[in-house]
């Protein structure tokens, strides 16, 4: 059934109406953007890991990510959409969630039937949206300033140089320990919840759960591992 | 009033088809102009809405429910029966009719008896059309087990909530109704009184139980559907809110009330465990098909169940005394329930009672957990022989099949009924009597219709397992949808029933000033202490065995409680508010009429019979002794007043196709 | 044992509710919940006290009527059980037991622990049912097999008892689980697949119309289902709903 939808997909244009207003479309659009954003995590996550190993190589790919043009003019907005839509629609429902409910119970035992973390989706995203404000201001305006609006030379070597520069910051280096730990978080709940949400559940949902916990624990990991990686090298 | 049941000429097979094809018609033009109330959802109540709606009349149903699926239906557990003769066991249309009748102990009405067995194989084709989910063998088809009192496989069960799912089912068939607007469904709503206009049912008079609010109703038939009254018992299994209400208040507008005496009492349920209890639970009668029953041989390993000294588990089979096997080797553990409900309380009565109160038995399912592993272990080919492999294969296959009720059974007594056996005792479970109807299940009130459990029709003086969802499903989906247009048609030119009319003005205030007298009373005394009163006179004195001396004290007993009721009955709060205990107290007030007349009736029937039993009237060996000289008849009551001046009427029952024999599972 | 309840007391929908706080002696382990609740009452009439309204009907766990939230969870702390079927012997001597109404926008407080859950019903006029007339002309009832999975599976969802404590006790107030569980029903069997398209579309329209919350998956409504309805309704409601929304 899932493929037969996902053929669907592509062949119908969307009854956007009923997808986006209901309760069910709007979770599936959650899912679906969050399975997005987890698979840009992996490619950054495997750029960013290069750099442990070679400052050649991680130059040269972030040299081809900044400036290819379907990757700046096609890909970059995509994401961006993503993110915006993501974490937008997270706060739109959450805020229609706590409507559903006006008259709050004064002994509400969560804890006795859910995970925390998926009570919580509002606050680890959020601190991951505050961490992405961080990250923005440290590489993604930087570059933009760099590349459009200073026009600065191109410099196909300088990708390295700035990220250890950024992770010589030790209070940095704890923030970002602390968003990824968030992130990680995040994705515990969030990674394995979108396949839920767009209706897979069958027998190969408790291998897909173990894959997702597995990663929402090892991708923020390394990442965590490349930050103390190079803060340690610039010491 | 004379007795009219309106049976039609012909021979018996024949009689429901050719009557369906001569009686009148209402033409779809003219059923819109026509509305129908419908009063209670269960099976019967929510079949007849459905189909009504469907055909084209203006429905208006009402429940005390905040949901007409709450309806007690709903808690029916195991199956229903239906003439499929899937099985190729036998089974046929007039096997399910003989049966029922006797199962009946010869004292229902033979026409509609075969009406019901005749329309029972339509009941499954529509559920299943409907989307109940029946249980099916791994080939797709409908499975069937057994039940009490009958020698083939022809109940349909949807695990042990068939209730539910057949409930669900015609649930369902109304909100498709309710949803085109056929259907106004009004929930938490009482049904207070009838009105009856020039000799006619015109319509009720309701209290919204949200805000208290007295509403007028009018209707050019109204269907009473409301169930039966065991709740006059007070413990019981019927549901807490289970009422006879709307049937007593048509009885004391003019319908009959027939055979109040004829009460079915239970044998599995679970036994009661203190004062506190509100409501007995039942275990459901297909655990029969597995379970045996048992008492310990020996006075000497009772006392040492009792005093927790001895487990049951360790009591060896030739101690054991498999009382029901032992008194009916052909029907054994199935034999009917008014047979195997009188043997435990003999059993218990002797002494051998196995809980502390000395009334309760072991119904145990370890021989077939050895019967099922076995055979799973063999299908497997497994080592037969491995002893705990085969218990955890047989748990594996009773749990399939009884899961629900044995986790019930552990949550209430806390008692693993997969280690130990269950222990049970009888509890008062359905009502065969009820309003008086006629073969088109009109009440001896013109326009007045009841149905189900409501009316008394088909169950005679007891009834078999399996058969209660048969009947109020057939009276809702196939006989009263049919039979109703042969009185509406004369009523195609009445036009809207006024509700301004004086009638409905009178029965209002009627309304009005007893529900002013309950909450004025300001007694010492709870609704519920006297309806525990009752239940008590009732339990003792009508209940499992009566007598002569018993019933006439019990007469006396509830004529004083109620006068007290009226005198000290204290209902807090005020009649225009949500307020259980004024709806409560209404319902009470009706019971304590009600029990009065039971009783007079089990005192007016000297002989035994089905789930009425006289101790008077039994043979040498403890076995019911009926009296078919002079009691081959219904006692239909008409209301004179109060309880004790109601006139008896006898509908003389013929039978023409059987003969009428002693009713034996030996 | 003795028992220290607070109760949610609210004498109808307009009026602002507060716990109450009510000592009750002697409490048998033996008793359920709603007897125990049957013995306050008693004794709050005997001092003259409005008796606390609460929904309950059968009591045997099937009726779906009772909606306690006790100590934080609808139907109370043990599980697969209704709070007809909650007994005392959950609790221990001097524990103190909050109670509330099953709480969401969409069941509004009639009274005390009294809800109005006549949402649900109304979901299901929106499109729970087979369009099928209940004349008794239909084909024989074996006349399509129906693979025992599926029916058992349809079986399993079907088993939902409309009581709501998947919305009380859901954080957003969800009826995810008791919606997918009647789609599920019809959609695993051959006779429900039929119009499969507008009842999803129809329920699920419904359902947001009554002002359910979205859902997070927590899966709280699973472990509090007093009946078990799986996770996997929701997943094949999904599945169900986005192949009608793109089949338009």
């Amino acid at each position: 059934m899932p493929l037969k939808v996902y053929t669907l997909i592509l062949h119908h244009k969307l009854n956007s109406m009923s997808l986006i207003s209901s309760t069910i479309g709007r979770k599936v659009a959650m899912a679906l953007s969050g399975l997005f954003l987890v698979i840009f995590l992996t490619q950054h996550f495997t750029i960013n890991f290069i750099s442990v190993f070679s400052e050649d190589t991680f130059n040269e790919i972030s040299h081809f990510m900044g400036n290819n043009p379907l990757v700046q003019f096609l890909l970059q907005p995509i994401l961006i959409f993503g993110v915006i839509f993501h974490f937008t629609m997270g706060f739109v429902l959450e805020i229609q969630n706590r409507k559903s409910r006006a008259v709050q119970y004064k002994v509400y035992k969560g804890s006795a039937n859910a995970p925390w973390v998926s009570r919580n989706m509002i606050w680890s995203g959020a601190v991951v949206l505050s961490f992405l404000g961080l990250h923005f201001y440290d590489f993604w305006f930087p570059e933009m300033n760099y590349k459009y609006v200073e026009v600065l030379p191109l410099d196909p070597n300088r990708y390295y140089e700035e990220m250890t520069h950024k992770f010589h910051d030790f209070l940095r280096v704890v923030l970002y320990v602390i968003s990824f730990g968030f992130l990680a978080l995040h994705l515990f709940h969030g990674f394995a919840s979108s396949f839920q949400s767009v209706g897979v559940n069958n027998k190969y949902s408790a291998s897909i759960k173990k894959f997702a916990i597995a990663f929402s624990v090892v991708i923020p990991l390394g990442f965590i591992f490349i930050a103390l990686f190079h803060h340690i090298n610039s010491l | 009033m004379a007795l009219e049941s309106k049976i039609p000429k012909g021979p018996l097979s024949d009689k429901w088809t050719n009557h369906k094809s001569k009686i009148n018609l209402v033409s779809p033009a003219n059923k819109r102009a026509i509305d129908v109330i419908v009063v209670g959802t269960g099976l019967a109540g929510a079949s007849a809405s459905a189909t009504l709606a469907e055909l084209g009349y203006n429905v208006k149903t009402f429940c005390f429910q905040d949901s007409p699926r709450r309806a007690h239906s709903i808690a029916a557990q195991g199956g229903i029966n239906a003439a499929k003769n899937y099985q190729g066991d036998g089974d046929s249309t007039y096997r399910l009719f003989y049966d029922t009748i006797k199962g009946g102990d010869y004292r229902s009405r033979e026409a509609n008896v075969h009406r019901l067995a005749e329309v029972s194989t339509n009941i499954i084709d529509q559920c299943v059309a409907q989307g109940v989910p029946f249980a099916r063998d791994y080939g797709g088809l409908l499975d069937n087990r057994s039940f009490g009192g009958v020698l083939v496989s022809r109940t349909f069960y949807a695990k042990g909530q068939t209730g539910q799912q057949l409930l669900l089912g015609a649930y369902s068939a109304m909100n498709r109704q309710i949803g085109r607007g056929k259907i106004k469904m009004y929930n938490r709503h009482e049904m207070m009184d009838l009105v009856v206009v020039d000799g006619k049912a015109r319509g009720i008079i309701t209290r919204n139980l949200v805000d208290g609010k007295i509403e007028r109703h009018g209707a050019h038939a109204v269907v009473i559907a409301s169930g039966g009254y065991g709740n006059v018992f007070f413990l019981s299994t019927n549901a807490m809110g289970s009422n006879v209400s709307a049937g007593w208040k048509i009885h004391k507008k003019g319908a009959h009330f027939a055979n109040p005496c004829y009460t079915q009492i239970h044998p599995t349920c679970i036994p009661v465990s203190g004062d506190h209890q509100s409501k007995l639970t039942l275990m459901s009668e297909s655990l029969r098909n597995d379970g045996r029953i048992w008492v310990p041989k020996n006075i000497e390993d009772v006392k040492a169940i009792r005093e927790g000294k001895l487990k049951p588990t360790e009591i060896a089979e030739e101690n054991r005394d498999y009382y029901l096997e032992r008194r009916y080797p052909a029907f054994g553990n199935l034999v009917p329930r008014d047979v195997a409900s009188r043997a435990a309380k003999e059993r218990c009565d002797a002494g051998y009672g196995v809980n502390k109160t000395g009334e309760a038995v072991y119904l145990d399912f370890a021989a077939a957990i050895v019967r099922y592993g076995s055979e799973q272990a063999h299908v497997k080919g497994l080592d037969e022989n491995d002893a705990a492999l085969v218990k955890k294969l047989g748990q594996e296959v009773v749990r399939a099949k009884y899961g629900n009720l044995f986790q019930m059974y552990e949550k209430i007594v806390d008692q693993d009924p997969y280690e130990t056996p269950m222990m049970i005792y009888p509890a008062v479970h359905y009502t065969m009597g009820g309003v008086w109807v006629d073969y088109n299940l009109m009440t001896s009130i013109p326009g007045c219709y009841a149905i189900g459990e409501a009316n008394f029709s088909d169950h005679g003086a007891n009834r078999l397992g399996a058969s209660a969802l048969m009947q109020g499903l057939a009276d809702g989906y196939f006989v009263l949808p049919y039979t109703i247009g042969d009185y509406l048609a004369d009523d195609i030119r009445t036009g809207k029933i006024d509700t301004s009319n004086p009638e409905f003005e009178k029965a209002e205030a009627a309304v009005k000033a007893q529900l002013e007298s309950f909450v004025n009373t300001k007694g010492k005394n709870t609704v519920d202490y006297y309806h525990r009163k009752l239940g008590k006179i009732m339990w003792d004195k009508c209940g499992m065995s009566r007598n002569t001396k018993g019933l006439k004290e019990a007469i006396a007993d509830i004529k004083a409680l109620r006068e007290d009721f009226y005198k000290n009955v204290n209902v807090p709060g005020t009649t225009s508010e949500f307020n259980e205990q004024l709806a409560k107290a209404g319902r009470v007030a009706d019971f304590l009429e009600l029990g009065e007349l039971f009783a007079k009736d089990a005192l007016e029937r000297t002989e035994s019979c089905g789930g009425h039993f006289r101790e008077e009237s039994q043979t040498p060996e403890g076995e019911a002794l009926r009296n078919d000289k002079e009691f081959t008849f219904v006692s239909a009551w008409e209301y004179k007043g109060e309880p004790s001046k109601a006139k008896l009427h006898k509908e003389k029952l013929d039978y023409e196709e059987i003969e009428v024999k002693t009713r034996s599972y030996k | 044992m003795n028992l220290t309840l607070k109760v949610w007391r609210q004498a109808n929908a307009e009026a602002k509710g507060i716990m109450e706080t009510y000592p009750i002696a002697d409490v048998s382990p033996d008793m359920s919940f709603l007897e125990m609740m049957d013995v306050l009452n008693e004794q709050l009439m005997g001092q003259g006290v409005d008796p606390i309204a609460f929904d309950h009907d059968c009591r045997e766990g099937i009726c779906g009527m009772c909606s306690m939230f006790i100590n934080g969870e609808a139907h109370g702390p043990d599980r697969l059980v209704t709070t007809c079927q909650l007994h005392m012997r959950k609790f221990k001597d001097g524990d103190t037991i909050t109670i509330e109404p099953f709480r969401a926008q969409a069941f509004p407080v009639i009274k005390d622990l009294t809800v109005d859950r006549s949402a649900f019903d109304r979901v299901q006029q929106a499109g729970g049912f087979v369009s099928v007339n209940t004349s008794g002309n239909t084909q024989d009832a074996n006349s399509i097999p129906i693979d025992k999975h599926d029916a058992d599976k349809a079986f399993d969802a079907a088993t939902c008892i409309g009581c709501g404590a998947c919305v009380a006790s859901c954080k957003n107030a969800s009826a995810m689980l008791f919606v997918s569980a009647k789609v599920s029903q019809y959609a695993l069997l051959p006779q429900g697949k039929v119009e499969a398209t507008d009842r999803v579309m129809n329920m699920v329209k419904q359902m947001d119309e009554e002002g359910f919350g979205n859902c997070t998956n927590t899966g709280a409504c699973e472990v509090e289902c007093p009946k078990g309805i799986s996770l996997e309704n929701i997943a094949r409601m999904n599945r169900e709903y986005l192949y009608a929304s793109l089949k338009g």
